[in-house]
């Protein structure tokens, strides 16, 4: 099945069939779980109403390590096998994957100076966010920094591979060091450790980002294909042209 | 309309919990605004470089 889909021009028509659907799911999710998390929920005992910041900021959270796992693992997929599309789909994940991690960071912010009495701290969570917003934009600096994609892409991906060790810190920073930032509520021994009305909403919102993350993809990996299209006609085309003016082309050793 | 009002008032809270609603909003629409301008931008652009046979 894999390398079915592994035909870019199977899967512009496949990417074409399932955006819409992408599209309206996400818009469903995200107006129930809106609903559901600014109005049908209840405010927090400790935290108050300030608790309605998790329905966008624990999503945001969650998708930026998502973003940058499957951008690690489609770079692997791009070296070890030189699959056509997984290069295409890392390089048009980084920015959705950069969004989010912005917006962990710029809500996690406005939750924390209410809470904590701070915008920011810098503790093990906190900048290992931080580090991940900026392998984000060194993965995409590094990818566009060559003339020859190819090799930007192969410098990037390394990057991206290299930078996978800051996944696991994120997650377990805050059982291994003492901070400010709560540990998992969800994700725990036991089940979770919230009320089904606060549950359902963040759950909702985390299904909304992720159907977002799909819907975003398939434009831009559907961008990518064309764009490589686009690259490889440019280049016939110059080819074409030097062909049939030859007297225009750089004779041997003559300084160009 | 006080029920309302008290409700965008967020027990004191709005100037922390819709900003962070809006950067959100701002930034979800923003990505995905930008990526269907720049799919429809290299779609055109295909178009006038490719004979009609080569379009998929």
């Amino acid at each position: 099945m894999f390398h079915r889909f592994a035909n870019p021009a199977r899967f512009l028509r496949l990417a074409a069939a399932v955006q819409p659907w992408a599209a309206g799911v996400t818009v469903v999710l995200l107006a129930t779980g809106l609903v559901l998390g600014l109005v049908a929920s209840p405010a927090d005992y400790q935290q108050g109403e300030t608790v309605r910041i998790m329905y966008v900021h624990v999503p945001s959270a969650w998708m930026a390590i998502f973003c940058y796992s499957a951008l690690a693992g489609a770079c692997a997929v791009a070296l070890i096998w030189k699959h056509p599309l997984a290069g295409l789909a890392a390089r048009a994940t980084a920015p959705i994957g950069a969004a989010f991690t912005f917006l962990a960071l710029v809500t996690g912010s406005l939750w924390g100076k209410p809470m904590w009495g701070t915008w920011w701290v810098w503790d093990a969570r906190l900048t290992s966010v931080l580090v991940l917003f900026f392998l984000y934009l060194g993965y995409m600096a590094l990818d566009n920094a060559f003339d020859d994609p190819g090799r930007g892409a192969k410098a990037s991906s390394i990057l991206a591979l290299v930078g996978f060790v800051n996944v696991p810190i994120i997650k377990f920073s805050v059982d291994w060091w003492n901070t400010l930032h709560q540990p998992s509520s969800v994700v725990k021994m036991g089940g979770p450790a919230i009320h089904p009305s606060m549950l359902t909403p963040l759950l909702l919102m985390g299904l909304a980002f992720t159907t977002y993350y799909v819907w975003v993809l398939l434009i831009r990996i559907r961008r990518e294909i064309i764009a490589t299209k686009i690259r490889a006609l440019q280049m016939r085309q110059a080819a074409g042209q030097g062909a049939a003016a030859p007297a225009a082309a750089p004779a041997p050793g003559e300084a160009r | 309309m006080d029920a309302l009002t008290s409700y965008f008032y967020m027990d004191g809270y709005a100037g922390f919990i819709w900003p962070a609603y809006a950067i959100v909003t701002a930034v979800l629409v923003g990505l995905w605004m930008i990526s269907r301008r720049s799919l429809r931008d290299a779609e055109r652009t295909l178009d006038t470089l490719s004979p009609p046979e080569d379009r998929q």
